[in-house]
């Protein structure tokens, strides 16, 4: 009796400092780069902010459905294109294009979603790479309308309310990612953790016969998780390409996977949150040793060993210290 | 057949291992760093600079199985395929930086590896190192072929491809099987690197190409397959080149990337294997 009121206690307590440390943070989080005011910390933070988002949105293919997306770069890419395109050959206004985009990218995952779904494991994670690299050297072979590896000159995002895109400082452009990049979060963790959606995916990660059998449709979840992944690799794509302003094909290689694969991974696997402190870690990690050059990357590269051997779990095992498997 | 040594290497560090090796491409360099070594700056033999290249890689081969993979071995349970993957990702990254801090990223190579002239073959004149990477290639697979065929070792690494557990009940001592097999896979992208060293110079991230076309290969011959590789490899080369004729540069990684998506749509478990079994890698 007495231990089950102790526990109770503790769920309560475990709660409350959990709230609190969220609100820390989120304060934390909105009110730095008003307060520091340096175009760099700016920058660092949009970048975190929205690899944490991509991060997540990775994880939740990877994590829950147990799918790995090789080719995740090329849709936040054509994302990135297609708004790009649209808004210079076209005058679509980009808060249109980033929808646009979003809703391109969605397609193509959907379509891929649907050519995978006889494909297992290892199999899916190549498909899907081999499609990015498709894409890629589409793009590259494409310069009358890409402009191919000369890059593409984008235009920033056009003034709205009291949002000024033009300013150096680029706090606008903090104001439009970290809403976006929250309500994408939050939306995936509501998705993925309290409705029957996501208890699919998860039926589906732990055995696909099994699921099956207890009436789980492995065709329609695997195709609504690559449309609404895809979907939002395409939105934030296409914010990438206003903030950056200048789009290559390199933007689609392995290498970017590569990037929001680690983030996802050393946050933890099918934790989604965890993309955040780790995007924040990371590319705060890269950004500041700068100076390092080459050296960074080594370490770097000895951390994410290091990391894999001994915390396979990432981040989120390390704090919350639950089973996440 | 630069393709077929990388794919078998590959392979077999992907069916008796299980790890998906994404640090394969860096091993390639290592082999192209050494060749260009002792030949560009020693001016060595070229078979030294072989076995040099060859020597080198089965030691970092057996060092990364040595200190990486047996901890995670040890310390990972489940989930061990992506882990060793990333796993592999980190050790590429430091691969390659080291490379670039400690060659630099200028482009090294040598002008020819054996001799400079053309020789006259059938009527169709192919230059001498091109002829001699095609002569050391297929006489490296056969090595290997007899080598897993007829060795005690040999014998030994595919009863440990069929089941581990049986193996090791059997009498065999996993960890030299893994670690041999490590550094032999190791070494032979190894060799085939310095062998193309006279056609591509050595540079720290040259690894990325030959890696994700031998994965294409290992894909298109059914994963487990080594013994399909090496023809698929040898076509690989074949459809590049008719694409590079047939359409404009650059449009040939788009044909065949596409040929290969449209395959696996087709024959979701490659050309050379049957469907149903399936290994770890599936799962």
């Amino acid at each position: 009796m007495g231990k089950v009121k102790e526990n109770g206690k503790n769920i309560i307590k475990t709660r409350l400092t959990q709230g609190s440390i969220i609100t820390i943070f989120l304060v934390v989080l909105t009110v730095t780069p008003f307060v520091i005011k340096k175009a760099f910390v700016t920058h660092v933070f949009i970048t975190a902010l929205l690899y944490g988002a991509l991060g997540a949105s990775f994880d939740f293919a990877a994590g829950y459905l147990g799918i790995v997306n090789f080719g995740y770069a090329a849709f936040m890419g054509i994302g990135a294109y297609t708004s790009a395109i649209l808004a210079i050959r076209f005058g679509v206004n980009p808060w249109l294009g980033l929808l646009l985009g979003g809703i391109i990218a969605g397609i193509l995952g959907f379509i891929t979603g649907i050519l995978t779904l006889r494909l297992y494991g290892l199999f899916v994670a190549c498909f899907t790479w081999f499609l990015g690299m498709a894409f890629m050297f589409l793009i590259a072979v494409t310069p009358e309308i890409t402009r191919g590896y000369l890059g593409l000159n984008v235009p920033p995002l056009p003034n709205f309310w009291i949002l000024d895109f033009s300013d150096p400082l680029r706090l606008s452009y903090y104001s439009v990612i970290l809403p976006l990049s929250l309500s994408i979060l939050l939306f995936l963790y509501y998705l993925g953790n309290k409705t029957k959606i996501g208890l699919a995916f998860k039926a589906l990660r732990g055995s696909e016969p099994l699921a099956m059998a207890s009436g789980v449709n492995p065709l329609k979840y695997r195709v609504l998780n690559f449309t609404l992944t895809c979907f939002l690799a395409g939105i934030l794509g296409a914010f990438y390409a206003h903030y950056i302003k200048i789009l290559t094909p390199s933007l689609l290689a392995t290498g970017k996977t590569i990037e929001i694969l680690t983030i996802a991974y050393i946050g933890g696997r099918g934790s989604l949150w965890g993309s955040i402190p780790a995007a924040f870690l990371i590319i705060s990690f890269l950004e500041f040793l700068r100076p390092l050059e080459a050296y960074r990357f080594i370490i770097y590269g000895i951390i994410l060993v290091l990391v894999m051997i001994f915390y396979p779990g990432g981040l989120a095992r390390l704090i919350t210290r639950k089973e996440l498997f | 057949m630069i393709y077929a040594l990388m794919t078998v290497g590959l392979a077999l560090i992907l069916g008796i291992l299980n790890i998906p090796n994404f640090a394969q491409g860096e091993f390639y360099m290592i082999g192209a760093y050494m060749a260009w070594f002792t030949i560009g700056v020693l001016h060595l033999n070229p078979i030294i600079a072989l076995f040099s290249a060859a020597l080198a890689s089965f030691v970092v081969g057996v060092f990364c199985e040595k200190i990486l993979f047996t901890p995670l071995r040890k310390f990972g349970g489940r989930g061990w395929l992506l882990n060793v993957f990333v796993l592999t990702l980190g050790l590429s990254l430091i691969l390659q930086n080291i490379a670039l801090v400690t060659i630099g990223p200028l482009y090294y190579g040598v002008p020819y590896v054996w001799s400079p002239n053309v020789v006259n073959l059938f009527g169709v004149g192919i230059s001498y190192d091109r002829l001699m990477i095609i002569i050391i290639g297929s006489i490296t697979i056969i090595v290997l072929w007899m080598f897993l065929k007829k060795s005690r070792l040999g014998r030994a690494i595919r009863a440990v491809a069929q089941d581990p557990i049986a193996a090791s009940l059997m009498g065999v001592n996993l960890k030299t099987i893994y670690t041999i097999t490590n550094g032999l896979g190791c070494m032979l992208s190894s060799i085939a690197g310095a062998l193309t060293i006279s056609i591509l110079p050595a540079y720290p991230t040259m690894g990325i190409i030959p890696l994700y076309k031998a994965w294409f290969v290992i894909i298109m011959a059914g994963l487990g397959t080594i013994g399909a590789c090496i023809p698929i490899g040898i076509l690989l080369g074949v459809v590049e080149t008719v694409g590079v004729a047939v359409a404009s540069e650059g449009w040939q990684n788009v044909i065949y990337l596409a040929i290969i998506c449209i395959l696996l749509i087709f024959k979701p478990f490659g050309l050379f294997r049957k469907g149903e079994v399936r290994g770890v890698w599936e799962k």
